[in-house]
């Protein structure tokens, strides 16, 4: 998983970091197929799959990248390495949006 | 036709306020019968923004009566802010001046302010609204524009201004080089039944508002927005006599679908009534303080109604039968089916292409 993550993800960032959501986003879940990422700032809203919720409910400023793929596994049994890429695109695709941070940077 | 209901609604209207410092002839907020006009204290106010927040409501739109009349305004506007929602604000202006505007910029937050204006002069303006309310209400778009603070204007479409929509397009557009405005027309709703049906633009009038606002459209494109009155019926009118024409019916029609709000937004009266919208004022969902938000939004029984009016076929009404737009018409506006037929789930005859056509009849006109 080292290997996977160093090799995709964008920022200075690995397994032991923790991450943070933006305090200052909301998260909308409109229902079970939708939900929306409010920048109340910004006044954007991007739409987020189950999996980034996922992610993002996963995301609390104590865990590390690794916890919270490893609480993703148990929580959605089955999940392959296939998943896992997918996991990290989306990690770096809301890094990139500001959506969340590393707890250094929060 | 079925729509799904989100968990909560993604706005909310606010009438902060039942007081106005006007009292224009034909004001859809006042004289509503069966509704209370009476104030919160802050606290009510404060306490159900921040329900809005935890409900992850993202907006809200602030209106009234006059909703800066209000001394605690800035105080509500910054638990809407530290709620992590934004805002815009429907005014006419009168007490929007520089330091106002400033203090609304400041807040970082405000999609937009919308001033009413119905002309391009006072002389114009006034008739409806009242003497000297063009003054501050150009003033309050000036102040607002030095502080950067978007604006746009409603023009509402009367029998004393169509003539003059050509000269208040160039004054907003040109002049003051908003970006857009839009019109409506005087709802059946309000103040209006006082002053009786000569405030209502006859079959010509509107016929020649349309084609005044749909030449406005052609020299300024994209930059005049109507989601009713003229403007929006000359547009929808076109859609359906082609689709007619063409014996092709504009899709998803047919239904009780002209509605869309009550799948998204909801709204709170000054004495802290949910209603469906602003637009049905009689029908009390709950209130504020004793009914959770999301209860009212997801169990109402009056709002579920509503929201069942898009699986109601237009072909179930007597007025619809052998109309040759009914696969193509939307029913309408459901409070002005409310407010001029007592009944919210019907079609409501304000945007009637068939009665317009023959209400033109008898004045010796038809649609171009």
């Amino acid at each position: 998983m080292r290997e996977l993550f160093l090799k995709n993800l964008d920022q200075e960032i690995n397994l032991k970091t923790c991450l943070a959501v933006n305090p200052n986003l909301v998260l909308r879940i409109e229902d079970d197929d939708c939900a929306l990422l409010f920048d109340p700032d910004r006044g954007s809203v991007q739409m987020l799959n189950q999996t980034a919720v996922a992610i993002w409910q996963n995301i609390d400023g104590q865990r590390s990248l690794r916890q919270i793929i490893e609480g993703l596994h148990d929580q959605y049994k089955g999940m392959d390495a296939a998943a896992n890429q997918q996991i990290i695109a989306l990690v770096n695709g809301l890094l990139k949006l500001g959506a969340i941070r590393t707890r250094e940077q929060s | 036709m079925h729509q799904k209901v989100m968990r909560t609604p993604r706005k909310v209207d606010l009438e902060l306020t039942s007081r106005c410092n006007l009292s224009c002839r034909y004001c859809y907020y006042l004289d509503n019968q069966g509704v209370t006009y009476q104030d919160l204290p802050t606290e009510r106010w404060l306490a159900f923004i921040r329900e809005l927040g935890e409900a992850m409501v993202m907006g809200v739109c602030i209106s009234g009566g006059e909703a800066l009349l209000r001394d605690d305004f800035f105080t509500l506007v910054d638990a809407v802010v530290a709620n992590r929602m934004r805002f815009e604000l429907l005014s006419n202006g009168f007490a929007l001046n520089d330091e106002v505007a400033g203090l609304l910029k400041q807040t970082g937050r405000c999609n937009y302010v919308q001033i009413s204006l119905d002309g391009s002069c006072a002389e114009v303006h006034d008739i409806m609204r009242g003497q000297g309310s063009f003054v501050y209400a150009l003033a309050a778009i000036r102040s607002l524009q030095e502080a950067e603070v978007p604006v746009t204007v409603r023009v509402t479409v009367h029998a004393g201004n169509i003539d003059d929509l050509p000269a208040t397009a160039r004054l907003l557009l040109e002049e003051l080089q908003l970006p857009s405005f839009s019109t409506n027309a005087i709802s059946s709703l309000g103040s209006n039944a006082k002053y009786g049906e000569d405030l209502f633009l006859s079959p010509s009038q509107h016929l020649r508002a349309m084609q005044v606002l749909a030449d406005l459209d052609n020299k300024y494109p994209g930059r005049i927005e109507a989601d009713a009155g003229p403007l929006a019926n000359w547009k929808m009118f076109h859609d359906m006599r082609q689709a007619s024409a063409s014996g092709k019916p504009i899709e998803d029609r047919g239904y009780l679908v002209g509605c869309g709000c009550i799948f998204n937004r909801i709204a709170v009266r000054a004495d802290g009534a949910y209603v469906p919208c602003v637009m049905l004022p009689q029908l009390v969902l709950g209130f504020i303080g004793e009914n959770r938000l999301s209860e009212v939004w997801q169990d109402a029984e009056l709002l579920n109604e509503l929201r069942g009016r898009t699986a109601i076929s237009l072909d179930t009404f007597e007025e619809c039968q052998g109309c040759d737009y009914q696969l193509s018409c939307t029913g309408n506006c459901a409070g002005a089916a409310l407010s001029l037929l007592g009944e919210a789930n019907r079609p409501s005859p304000d945007a009637c292409l068939r009665k317009f056509e023959r209400g033109l009849a008898k004045e010796g006109l038809s649609l171009p």
